[in-house]
Order: C-alpha cells, then sequence, then structure tokens
C-alpha cells in the first residue's frame, strides 16, 4: 500500500500535466466534532496528499470533490471545478449530517470557477475561500479563520518555479528528443545537457531576467546570446563550429523553453494569445485566439456605482490588484492594475456584476 | 563531427571572411533544429487549444472508441424502449443525440448535461431539427436531480456512457433518485463500456483499445473509462434488472431496469 501510494507521487511528479484522480468523498484527520471546519479540495492525487500533510495534526473533515483529477487552479479556470463538484461531494457525502455549522471552506485559488450562491441554493451551506497554501492553514484556523494578506497572495519562489519549469518543459523536450533520435543522433547529449541546463537556469533567474512581458524577457535572452555568439565569431581564437552550434541550438532552446513564458507562471497573465492576434494569425482550424486575446488585452473595469464594498473581490485576488478604503465608506479601489493576471476569479465571485474586462482601463 | 571541427580550425586561420560566410550556412543548417523545436511546441500548444473546443467533435470521438457501437446501441434504445407519449429523461445528454432520437419518435424529452460547452451543441441540433417544443436541455449535475423534478415524473431514464464517470457514492444517489422520479413500471435503461470477465477476452479489448484510445484522443480529445460494476447498485436502489445485453467483444453493455 505504502509502495504504491509512494510509486503514485512519483509519477504524479514527474508527468504532472496528466491528470491523476483519488476517489472522492470525505475524509476526516484527527477527531472532528460537529463544530469542527470542513475543507474542500480537487481529487488530484498530489493536492489531497500536500493538503494531508499540513492537515494531519488538525480535527477537520476534508471533502475531496470530484474534479477529473485536475489541480485546483487548473480545474476552476478550466470549468472542472464547479458549483457541481461541490454539490455532489456535499450531497453523497453526508456531511451535514456530521456538523453543526455550515460553512465550506474552499482554496482561494478555486474562486473564478465555483458559483458560491448556486452551492447555498442546492445544498444549504455557504462557502468561504481560505488560504492560496495549504501551509497557512494552522495559522488561518488560529487566527479564528481570518486571512492575512500574505495569505492571500500568490508566491513564486525558486522550488516552485523549478518544479513548474521542469513540469512543463519535460514533456515537449522529451518529445524533440525522439525526433533527434531518429534524424541527428549527433546532438542527443548536447541536447539533453543544454535543454534541461536552460530550463533550470530560465525558470531559476526568472524574476531577474529584464523585460515585464514574457516576449520581452525572450527577446532579450535571444539577443544575449546572439550577441554572445558574434563577439565569439569576431573575437574568439578558436573559431570552433561546435561552440557555434551550441549558440544556434540554445537559441532554438530558449524560444522552446520561453513559448509563453509569462502564461506559465502563476503571477503573469499569458501573452502568447495577444501576440499571435498582433501578428494576425487569428485562428488555427478551430482554435480561436483572438477571443481570449481580447479578456487578457482588456483592463478589469469596476462600476463604483454597483459595488456595495463587500470586499470578494479583494478577497479572491490573488495577487493584491484591489485596496479597501481607508475612510468610513471602505470604498473599494482598483489600486494596482497592472499586476492583474485576468483570472477573472473576481469577475465571477461579485454578488453585484460591477467587474467586468473591458477595452480601456 | 571530429572532420568539421578540423576543417574549421585549419580554414579560419587562414580566412578572416570565411568564418562568417561559413557560420551563415551554418545557421541555415542548424535553422531546421529550431524549427522543429519551434513547430513541436507550437504544435503542443495548439493541440492544449484544440481541447477547449473539443465538444464539437466529441461524437465522432466516441464513435471511433466504441468502433460504432455507440451509435447503434443508441439506435436499439430509441427502437425497442421508447415509444410515442413516453416522457423521457436523459442523464447526460452531452451533444444532445439520443435525446434527438427519441423526440424524433414522438417521445418528450428532458436531457440534463454539467457542460455548458456540450449543451450549446445540443441546443444547435435541436434547434436545426425544429425539436424545441419536443426536447428541453438544462445545465445541472446528476446529483441535484433531487430538487429539480418531482416523484414519479418519467416514464423512461436513458443515460449512455455517463455512469463510468461517477464515483460510487454518486453512482448510488442518482439511482436513489432516479427510482423516485420514475413511474411505477417505468424503466431506466443504461449503456455504458464495460470490462469482460475473461482474461482472454480482455487481452483482445486492450490491444484494440488501446490504438482506438490513442487515435481518438489525437482526434478529439475525448475518452471514456469502463463502468465497473452497476448490477448491485440498482439492485440496492430498488431497481429490478430485466435485460442485460453484452456486445460481442464483452466491451459494451446495455442494462434495463425495472422499477418494481
Amino acid at each position: 500500500m505504502q509502495i504504491k501510494e509512494t510509486f503514485r507521487t512519483a509519477i504524479g511528479t514527474v508527468f504532472r500535466l496528466l491528470p491523476l484522480s483519488v476517489e472522492p468523498g470525505l475524509r476526516i484527520f484527527g477527531h472532528p466534532t460537529e463544530r469542527s471546519p470542513v475543507f474542500v479540495t480537487a481529487n488530484f492525487d498530489l493536492t489531497v496528499k500536500r493538503l494531508a500533510r499540513y492537515l494531519k495534526n488538525l480535527d477537520c473533515y476534508l471533502l475531496v470533490a470530484p474534479t477529473g483529477g485536475i489541480n485546483v487552479w487548473c480545474a476552476a479556470k478550466g470549468g472542472n471545478f464547479t458549483a457541481h463538484s461541490i454539490i455532489s461531494v456535499v450531497k453523497t457525502s453526508g456531511i451535514s449530517h456530521k456538523v453543526a455549522n455550515r460553512t465550506l471552506i474552499l482554496p482561494q485559488l478555486a474562486a473564478p470557477g465555483i458559483d458560491i450562491g448556486l452551492v447555498r441554493k442546492e445544498t444549504g451551506w455557504n462557502c468561504k475561500f481560505g488560504p492560496v497554501y495549504a501551509r497557512d492553514i494552522p495559522e488561518y484556523i488560529a487566527n479564528g479563520f481570518k486571512k492575512t494578506n500574505t495569505m492571500r497572495h500568490v508566491k513564486w519562489t525558486l522550488a516552485d518555479r523549478l518544479d513548474v519549469g521542469l513540469g512543463v518543459s519535460s514533456p515537449v523536450l522529451l518529445a524533440i528528443l525522439v525526433i533527434l533520435a531518429i534524424f541527428l543522433r549527433t546532438w542527443l547529449v548536447e541536447f539533453v545537457v543544454l535543454g534541461w541546463g536552460l530550463v533550470l537556469l530560465m525558470y531559476g533567474f526568472f524574476p531577474w531576467i529584464p523585460g515585464k512581458a514574457g516576449w520581452h524577457k525572450l527577446l532579450f535572452l535571444e539577443v544575449l546570446i546572439g550577441v554572445g555568439l558574434l563577439g565569439y565569431i569576431f573575437l574568439g581564437a578558436g573559431q570552433m563550429g561546435y561552440i557555434r552550434n551550441l549558440f544556434f541550438m540554445a537559441m532554438g532552446l530558449v524560444m522552446v523553453i520561453g513559448t509563453d513564458f509569462s502564461g506559465v507562471t502563476p503571477l503573469y497573465k499569458s501573452d502568447f494569445d495577444p501576440l499571435l492576434d498582433k501578428l494576425g494569425i487569428r485562428r488555427i482550424g478551430p482554435v480561436n485566439f483572438s477571443g481570449r486575446a481580447k479578456i487578457i488585452g482588456g483592463n478589469i473595469i469596476l462600476n463604483q456605482t454597483k459595488c456595495t464594498a463587500c470586499g470578494i473581490c479583494y478577497d479572491v485576488c490573488p495577487r493584491g490588484v484591489y485596496e479597501i478604503g481607508k475612510d468610513e465608506h471602505k470604498r473599494v479601489v482598483i489600486k494596482y492594475p497592472e499586476l492583474c493576471e485576468a483570472c477573472e476569479a473576481c469577475v465571477l465571485q461579485c454578488p453585484e456584476g460591477a467587474l467586468s474586462f473591458g477595452a480601456q482601463f | 563531427m571530429l572532420k568539421e571541427f578540423v576543417f574549421y580550425k585549419q580554414a579560419s586561420t587562414v580566412q578572416t571572411l570565411r568564418p562568417i560566410t561559413a557560420s551563415v550556412y551554418r545557421l541555415f543548417r542548424c535553422g531546421w533544429i529550431a524549427t522543429i523545436c519551434l513547430e513541436t511546441k507550437m504544435a503542443s500548444y495548439i493541440f492544449m487549444k484544440v481541447l477547449e473546443s473539443a465538444p464539437q467533435r466529441y461524437d465522432k470521438g466516441i464513435n471511433i472508441l466504441s468502433l460504432g457501437q455507440s451509435k447503434r446501441i443508441q439506435q436499439q434504445i430509441v427502437e425497442n424502449y421508447i415509444t410515442t407519449d413516453d416522457e423521457v429523461l436523459e442523464i447526460g445528454c452531452g451533444t444532445g443525440t439520443l435525446a434527438i432520437s427519441c423526440a424524433e419518435k414522438g417521445a418528450s424529452v428532458v436531457g440534463f448535461d454539467i457542460s455548458p460547452q456540450m449543451l450549446a451543441v445540443a441546443r444547435r441540433k435541436v434547434r436545426e431539427r425544429n425539436l424545441t417544443g419536443k426536447v428541453q436541455l438544462q445545465e445541472m449535475g446528476a446529483i441535484e436531480m433531487d430538487k429539480a423534478f418531482d416523484n414519479e415524473t418519467f416514464d423512461k431514464i436513458v443515460s449512455t456512457l455517463v455512469f463510468s464517470e461517477f464515483y460510487p457514492d454518486e453512482q448510488k444517489y442518482v439511482l436513489t433518485q432516479a427510482y423516485r422520479i420514475l413511474r411505477p413500471g417505468g424503466l431506466i435503461i443504461i449503456a455504458d463500456e464495460v470490462r469482460s470477465n475473461s482474461l482472454w477476452k480482455r487481452v483482445l479489448q486492450l490491444t484494440v483499445r488501446i490504438p482506438l484510445m490513442v487515435i481518438t484522443y489525437i482526434l478529439t480529445q475525448t475518452s471514456t473509462k469502463a463502468l465497473k460494476d452497476i448490477r448491485s447498485p440498482l439492485a440496492d436502489a430498488g431497481f429490478k434488472i430485466i435485460r442485460e445485453k453484452r456486445s460481442v467483444l464483452d466491451s459494451f453493455a446495455l442494462y434495463v431496469a425495472q422499477k418494481g
């Protein structure tokens, strides 16, 4: 049993783009009473395991919702983690007979997908968005179920960056490796070293690569390598064709690894669709790039006449775009629109429909 | 490799312009590595985007994967079990193929599905066939049946390739609800993919299925799971199984059960 779980964790870590699911349902941690908190998560194997690490010393219930084996944020944005998933697990698990309170604590990053009004209507349960990270849950409980600002914001630490970099780039690099193995066997070792080396470097130094948008960073790296290459050709003593080829290969690899460089981060919106749109590539086959480009290219707009200053947008924003005014009206203002990554969590959660994406700010 | 290396070393010592022309030539030769790289990446990105538009190709995908069985079995359901003036509920109507066939035979159909994208396709198909009065579609999950429908309101409940998507607790819940909303003597008809009990048939299934799965997934991003055990949940909910039919390869099954 233990061996099987370790094996699943290993597979899930290496091939994290594939959905690896666990059975949805109720999990019990410690000795919960009828006043214990009820948490909700997605049924991706790694998600449940990581969450369990932080819940095991608490007395609480965990509802694992059916999301097709996809993690919280992706499932919420992709339509796999919706109100229906939560309604299903609440009704079939019989949690309503176990606890007296009627508040589900959802992961904050589920906000882009869950219509909490529908959950309330169908099950009678209220939803509350907890911290972004599972490791903040013990502190969140100790705080009396109140989030601090740091609990609301997504971070991208070195470990996370390398994790994402390897997870996203490896399948593509492996695919190229197969093609090379068939056509150009002489370059295999160089490709492996340079490919995965660049992944680690590019993601490791991501915050320090100059350029705001992802493709600016990419351009900077290409120019850097280009300058290096020219310098090598003009000044280098050896003039080895081999080294020059490595430069070319690096340029290609940087393009591959960095395609949609800001889209893979949890911090910035993708600039790939708007870029294609700008280049005039509006659709390829059934795929429409310009629709998404419009949302990404737009800015978040707050209709102040509709806003009731409930603060839910402030609560669910993973980037700290909003600020609540200090005056007596506690008005919500869009303080840092440039941080917005167009996850649309606030747009969906706003009970008054006061938020939307528009052409200009 | 070594030969090239020596060649450049000698050449570059004599001519100063040579390395530049050579590197332009190299650029073209190496360019194609970069091109392959880029194309692979582009292909994977577009592939991801195609995923999002999958509902339009769902029917085609299911048909390939089931070797046409899903279509055949739906026709059988309509021919053998649906009669004019029946009130039919379809659990998980997807793109509406079965609901439309039932309506064309004269039944009035209520279908629901969890996916708004699938329903958009279904709505378009219903409109094109002028069946808007006969087919009523709504977006909801199967678990929400408890509030959506009154007791004993349907004559038939049909559901194809849906029960295998439910986890055991969900299956139980949905069948209990189905029992509640069926009229006495009403039928529930479930068709789904199953696994054979005999080993050699399973091996045969897998050899047919794995390549099909890959092709189908690449073309339409659709896949299915096999239904494990439906007989005992059906019995637990109070149904009496009146017919069970398995396909030749034992990979597809049709269950018809009656509310006693």
